[in-house]
């Protein structure tokens, strides 16, 4: 079973999104193996459209020369060898791939036959020359698994399944629900007087006879009886798992992990799963169905002499030349096209289209100069995550005396955390840790009395609105409630659809005016001796803080020349009409806010006796310095600090001006993001976009709040400074990571295991949602409908759809994750090998890895397990004076520019 | 009587903007241009802004001049023989509110579809289809005759099913576009028997001739009550299939493949509303037959009892909403059966406008959910625990299968109605075949 399991989704109940890679299971193959092997075991797609590399390929995102390096390393040493008519293997390829269409429709084609449109003569000769070509081997057209399944089990399994592991939706919850999922359906399918249908009648008896058994040994029992033997029960039971991957992944899921299910776990298991799923598939075999009648005929082998027309044809060979091709050429052209089929030619496009982006930004990288920073005034920690390169890119432009660092956004406090306005604590670190800790917010002093107002009034709202909720769906409360209240819906109807930002403004003024407003603080500190609560610390012991303080210091290699305010900025998203909301939330939180942990960050550095022990251990902290918590809101680009009551009053001036740089910088973060919606960017400054992502934020129907982590491809761990000044287009993962300071290679050890793993995880979520939306991502969003809060269906009775949907990829550019490393190459290569999950990544090529030197411009790329030098392509860069230069007027993805901004 | 006649053009633009804008898409699809996407969203909530300001407008026009109603005619459509197609309007008490809820919500949902499908492949589409069915709609309500309700019953029934099955990439959608076409098909027939029996009883199917005397909700009839009786229980038909009512309720489940908006507006409010229309238009004729009223009320009783027992085992949300819709409309249609005519078009525009605001919610149904959790400061009570009390349990399991698997209706549909007739429909074809080769052989 536990073999069985790995082939299904991993993906958790929806509101906690966790980015992983998709294809998790086949991380012990390298990449390129690994896809493939899994589009043949799911149906699904291994690379980008044929159609998808082509259009880049004629918009300039594959060159040329890339194409041709990629088709020379498939085809090797053979390349230039004549293969027939004189046209050498490489060409013939490069045809294969960027002109021939593989799958014809014959029925077009006869019609451009008779239409003139097609030469006749041409056709003839391919014709006769497929006729003496070899066969194509057909072996491994293999079926999608799963498809061929008893559809009819579904609409039924479906609902059981819905009704099982539902967390609120339904008013009235499954009986004996907690008996489990196969004793609950037991129960329910064995009544009499059931529906008029002879199958579920027949399995509702089977229920009642296997009812005081073991789900494992229902299985066993229906297995027995299908007569599926010992060897083949992996293949057997995968491929029914998979007819609904979602629904058995989350049955998995939360036999995993109950702990992450939103309300209450249901006592799923993926045993009881697979017994209900047998035992109906059973009764439905037996009362007569087909198993395989349902299975679609495997997609017809590409038609050889079709191939062959258009290759000629594309080759300028005339039908009397290819007439004229011998028996051996025949044999080898047909061996050479079936060689070389479609999944080869988007092998090698993959690898062209990676080449191309990798050449722009190593060779931006080696180009660009280490920039030599004035003193800084202002030092500010963002997240590494991709969506805060452009706006610290933007505060650094807008003023040249920030400088800002990256590190993963739980800032290394891992916690479970309840706000003031929680119902219930959340774990905020990667999904990778269990936090020990927890923390939680209160007020401050004196203002205890104001909290209670505020809950209780809160609590007044919730009541109305739960009550509504509820009573607008039953019988005698909903007649009331819809005829006596339903026509005021009509007003937030129509202004929440027509204006949402300025009801979004009005509602949340209304809410300031009359909810109490809090002062709060964290509850951080606990003494030594204090007893943990639900098995949790409330709180971190001063040795505890000065350890976590340290680390995130010392990681991103700020441990000296503090500025007089640090501020620590989290980020976290808020939109609606988005059941992926969490999704757009920082990764390194496991899909929560930052706010929480940037504050405690802050805090705890502030705390004298950290900063007592700090200085023993070499990291001296000026009294004069201040550190501030912040949090940036990514898709409305909001940003708010936290504790301004804490800040000395003679920062009171730096804290107004930081404030009033990141708004500037917010403004024009948000304009750049503009670029990529559809909206008439170049119109807009800084003030009206950010009303526009504002109103994006609130509008009930914009399916694009934000673009999250679409376009994501680099990953740069390393000074800020060797990266400081280029435009990497909102693309880069910046991770702060000094190696001057780095003495054993301990610090990268530690950064690589934090880093790569989410990055590529990140990277390879976004990868399989493009380029298969129908099996690794869910698809348009339209018709999403969420189910149980657990997950989206698509209309009223589906498979619950795992992975991104369209409208978060559609700009994304599948290539896997380049992550450059500001380290000697031995250095990164011991480093990888340190963490198993990490050398697994990069030693099966999940990930691309290169390497800068700390003290020139010379790169390494890691080639087959080892470091080669790498050689740029061209050494100057583009220059441009700000980022506004070169975004306006654009809308695609943009090569790395350098900025030099003019005098100040 | 200048008066009237911009009061008459107010009201005609009202039917004709939407179908202005549905032809305006159509032409330049059918000379092959694209259009942009950003215009023609712009030109649909402009047809349907138009509607709502000629709305208001003959109604304050109708107001001014101190009358109930008013009577457009357009003219003939066709004629044969005896019958002639005379398309005319009734504007009153009873149509003006519905028009206006109608283009309100119509072009609400335009603005809304117009961000909500931007980037889709069958954005035009969507708007195209919603243009005629809102003209559809508007033609219904607006109609002055059975004729013309037809007309627009039509529209609102294809646009219905064709948005039913909007991603036709996927097999689902498909097949249940297809089943509620089946179902509008069927009920179709109630109505357009109504048009054909009314006329052939009372000579003509205006309204304004037909339902004589005192505006809406007043009004009389002269046709006899056996008469009357059978043309109420003919719509009765008609509005249970398009009012998705038990025994033909189970298609509104299904119609929720469609995009979010167009499960907004036309199963939360104003396709499942059309048949409630109808029937509050038939009024004097349902008085003049207790038997059609209480059958109404049985109908309503059923419905209402069914969809909130099947309502409450939903899982998601918008299977939810629609079995909440189809309670409120059952509860309506009782509120008709019994004769409270204004307070069920009062309940009836409220219904309308909640449900489609909720509908419209429910993609941002976890983050109120999270939300409502917070302010509470827990998770939320458990409903439903009165079945627990109070009912045995076995028969709690046995309802919660039969809420669970919709009741059996659509089971049921397929046992009894759709094989039979598949089933002579199969054996009539091989007959022809039969027939057609024992042709062919002595040919």
């Amino acid at each position: 079973m536990k073999h069985c399991a790995k082939v299904l989704p991993a993906q958790g109940p929806i509101g906690i999104f966790v980015h992983h890679n998709t294809l998790h299971a086949y991380e012990p193959l390298p990449f390129e193996q690994g896809v493939e092997e899994a589009a043949r075991r799911y149906g699904a797609e291994p690379y980008w459209s044929l159609a998808g590399y082509r259009a880049a390929l004629a918009q300039g995102r594959i060159a040329e020369r890339d194409l041709e390096v990629e088709l020379r390393r498939e085809l090797g040493d053979a390349a230039d060898e004549p293969l027939a008519f004189g046209v050498s293997r490489l060409e013939l390829a490069r045809l294969l791939a960027v002109e021939v269409e593989r799958e014809p429709s014959l029925a077009t084609f006869e019609w451009m036959l008779t239409e003139g449109r097609a030469e006749p003569l041409l056709w003839q000769a391919a014709l006769g020359a497929a006729r003496r070509t070899p066969p194509s081997s057909t072996a491994d057209v293999q079926l999608a698994r799963g498809a061929g399944t008893l559809a009819q089990v579904h609409p039924v399994l479906i609902r059981l399944c819905a009704a099982f592991l539902d967390q609120g939706v339904a008013y009235w919850t499954l009986p004996a629900l907690d008996a489990g999922f196969f004793a609950a359906t037991a129960r329910l399918l064995s009544l009499p007087f059931g529906p008029p249908i002879e199958w579920l009648r027949a399995a509702g008896q089977s229920f009642l006879e296997l009812a005081q058994l073991d789900s494992g040994d229902v299985v066993l029992t229906c297995l027995d009886e299908l007569g599926v033997h010992e060897p083949d029960w992996v293949d057997y039971v995968s491929e029914r798992l998979l007819a609904l991957p979602g629904w058995a992944g989350m049955f998995h899921q939360l036999e995993q992990r109950p702990d992450r299910a939103p309300v209450h776990a249901p006592p799923a298991t993926l045993m009881d799963f697979l017994a209900v799923r047998l035992v109906l598939e059973r009764a439905l075999l037996r009362a007569g169905a087909d198993g395989s009648s349902a299975s679609p005929s495997p997609a017809a082998p590409p038609e050889p002499a079709f191939t062959l027309y258009a290759l000629a044809r594309a080759a300028g060979v005339t039908a009397s030349r290819l007439a004229a091709l011998d028996d051996d050429g025949c044999v080898r052209l047909g061996r050479f096209i079936t060689r070389f089929d479609e999944v080869v030619a988007r092998r090698v496009f993959q690898r062209a289209y990676e080449r191309r982006y990798r050449i722009e930004v190593l060779d931006a990288l080696a180009a660009h100069p280490p920039f030599a920073p004035p003193p800084p005034r202002f030092q500010l920690v963002f997240c590494i995550d991709e969506r805060e390169e452009s706006i610290r890119r933007h505060l650094e432009e807008v003023a040249p005396d920030c400088e800002t660092f990256g590190t993963p956004g739980y800032f290394g406090v891992a916690m479970y955390y309840k706000g003031i306005d929680d119902a219930h604590p959340r774990p905020l670190c990667p999904i990778a840790i269990t936090p020990a800790h927890e923390v939680d917010e209160r007020p401050r002093a004196g203002r205890a009395k104001r909290l209670e107002r505020r809950v209780a009034q809160r609590h007044a709202l919730g009541v109305v609105a739960a009550g509504a909720h509820v009573g607008s769906r039953t019988f005698l409360r909903g007649t009331v409630w819809t005829t006596f209240m339903g026509l005021y819906s009509a007003v937030p109807l129509v202004t929440r659809v027509l204006f949402p930002r300025a009801t979004a403004a009005l509602r949340s003024h209304v809410s300031a005016l009359s909810m109490p407003r809090v002062e709060t603080e964290l509850a951080l500190e606990r003494r030594e001796h204090d007893a943990p609560r639900h098995g949790h610390w409330c709180g971190f012991t001063v040795a505890e803080m000065t350890d976590i303080v340290e680390s995130e210091l010392v990681n991103i290699g700020l441990v000296r020349d503090f500025t007089r305010l640090v501020a620590f900025v989290g980020h976290g998203s808020h939109s609606l009409n988005n059941p992926h909301e969490s999704a757009h939330d920082c990764g390194a939180c496991g899909g929560g806010h930052g706010a929480a942990n940037a504050r405690a960050l802050a805090q705890m550095a502030n705390h004298p006796a950290v900063r007592a022990r700090l200085a023993e251990r070499g990291i001296a902290i000026e009294p004069s310095t201040h550190f501030l918590g912040a949090f940036h809101d990514s898709c409305d680009d909001a940003i708010e600090f936290f504790d301004l009551p804490d800040v000395p009053d003679s920062l009171g001036t730096e804290v107004t001006l930081l404030a009033s740089r990141l708004d500037r910088a917010r403004g024009m973060n948000a304009l750049e993001r503009c670029r990529r919606f559809d909206v008439p960017h170049h119109r807009l400054g800084p003030e009206s976009a950010l009303r526009h992502v504002e109103a994006r934020a609130e509008d009930l129907a914009q399916p694009r709040p934000e673009y999250g982590h679409a376009t994501n491809a680099v990953c740069v761990i390393g000074r800020r400074a060797r990266t400081r000044g280029l435009f990497l287009d909102r693309r880069a993962f910046l991770m702060s990571y000094d190696p001057t300071t780095d003495q054993d290679g301990a610090i990268l050890t530690r950064v690589l295991a934090s880093v790569v793993p989410v990055g590529a995880g990140i990277n390879l979520e976004y990868y399989f949602s493009f380029v298969d939306q129908k099996h690794y991502g869910s698809g348009t969003k339209l018709p999403h409908n969420i189910t149980g809060l657990v997950g989206v269906m698509d209309g009223h009775a589906s498979d619950l759809r795992t992975g991104l949907p369209w409208q978060m990829v559609e700009i994304h550019e599948p290539v896997r994750l380049l992550a450059v490393i500001e380290a000697d190459p031995d250095r990164v290569l011991a480093a990888a090998q340190a963490t198993p999950s990490v050398w697994r990544l990069v030693k099966n090529q999940w990930l691309q890895v290169a390497t800068l030197a700390p003290d020139s411009s010379a790169i390494h790329l890691l080639d087959d397990g080892r470091f080669v030098p790498y050689v740029p392509e061209r050494d100057e860069l583009g220059v441009q004076a700000s980022s506004l230069a070169i975004f306006s007027n654009h809308r695609g993805p943009i090569a790395p520019v350098r900025v030099v901004a003019g005098p100040p | 009587m200048t008066l009237d006649l911009l009061a008459s053009l107010l009201a005609t633009s009202v039917v004709a903007a939407p179908l202005a804008a549905f032809a305006m898409l159509g032409l330049v699809r059918l000379f092959g241009r694209s259009t942009m996407e950003r215009w023609s969203s712009r030109l649909v909530a402009a047809g349907f802004g138009l509607g709502v300001v000629g709305t208001v407008a003959t109604a304050l026009l109708l107001y001014v001049d101190g009358r109930d109603a008013l009577v457009v005619h357009l003219g003939t459509w066709f004629s044969a023989g005896d019958y002639a197609f005379r398309v005319t309007l009734l504007l009153d008490r009873l149509s003006l509110p519905f028009m206006f809820l109608a283009t309100v919500l119509c072009g609400t949902i335009a603005a809304f579809s117009a961000r909500y499908l931007h980037r889709e492949a069958g954005h035009r589409r969507f708007m195209t289809l919603l243009c005629l069915f809102g003209a559809g709609v508007l033609l219904v309500t607006s109609a002055g005759s059975f004729d013309v309700a037809y007309a627009g019953w039509e529209l609102v029934g294809l646009t219905s099913a064709l948005l039913v099955a909007f991603f036709h990439e996927r097999e689902a959608p498909l097949v249940h576009g297809l089943w509620t076409f089946a179902v509008y098909r069927v009920c179709d027939v109630g109505l357009l028997l109504t048009a054909i029996l009314i006329h052939s009883w009372a000579g003509t199917a205006e309204y304004g001739e037909l339902l004589l005397g005192g505006a809406w909700p007043g009004g009389s009839t002269s046709l006899g009550a056996t008469k009357a009786t059978a043309v109420c229980l003919l719509l009765l038909f008609a509005a249970v299939g398009k009012s998705a009512q038990v025994p033909l309720s189970g298609w509104l489940p299904r119609a929720m493949e469609g995009p979010t908006p167009s499960s907004a507006i036309f199963y939360g409010a104003l396709s499942v509303h059309l048949g409630a229309y109808v029937l509050l238009r038939a009024g004097p004729l349902l008085d003049q037959s207790p038997l059609a009223s209480s059958l109404l009320v049985a109908v309503g009783l059923a419905t209402a009892l069914h969809a909130t027992l099947v309502g409450r085992v939903q899982t998601d949300v918008k299977c939810a909403l629609a079995y909440a819709s189809m309670t409120q409309v059952a509860i309506i249609f009782v509120e008709i059966g019994l004769g409270f005519r204004f307070l069920a078009l009062v309940h009836l525009m409220a219904h309308a406008a909640l449900r489609t605001l909720q509908f419209l919610r429910a993609p941002s149904f976890l983050h109120e959910h999270h939300q409502l959790e917070s302010a509470m400061g827990h998770h939320l009570a458990r409903t439903g625990r009165h079945f627990e009390r109070l009912l045995p349990e076995r028969s709690q399991r046995w309802l919660y299968r039969l809420a669970l698997e919709r009741g059996y209706h659509d089971t049921l549909l397929e046992v009894w109605c759709v094989r039979p007739v598949l089933g002579v429909l199969r054996w009539l074809d091989r007959r022809e075949h039969a027939l057609v080769r024992w042709l062919g052989g002595r040919a």
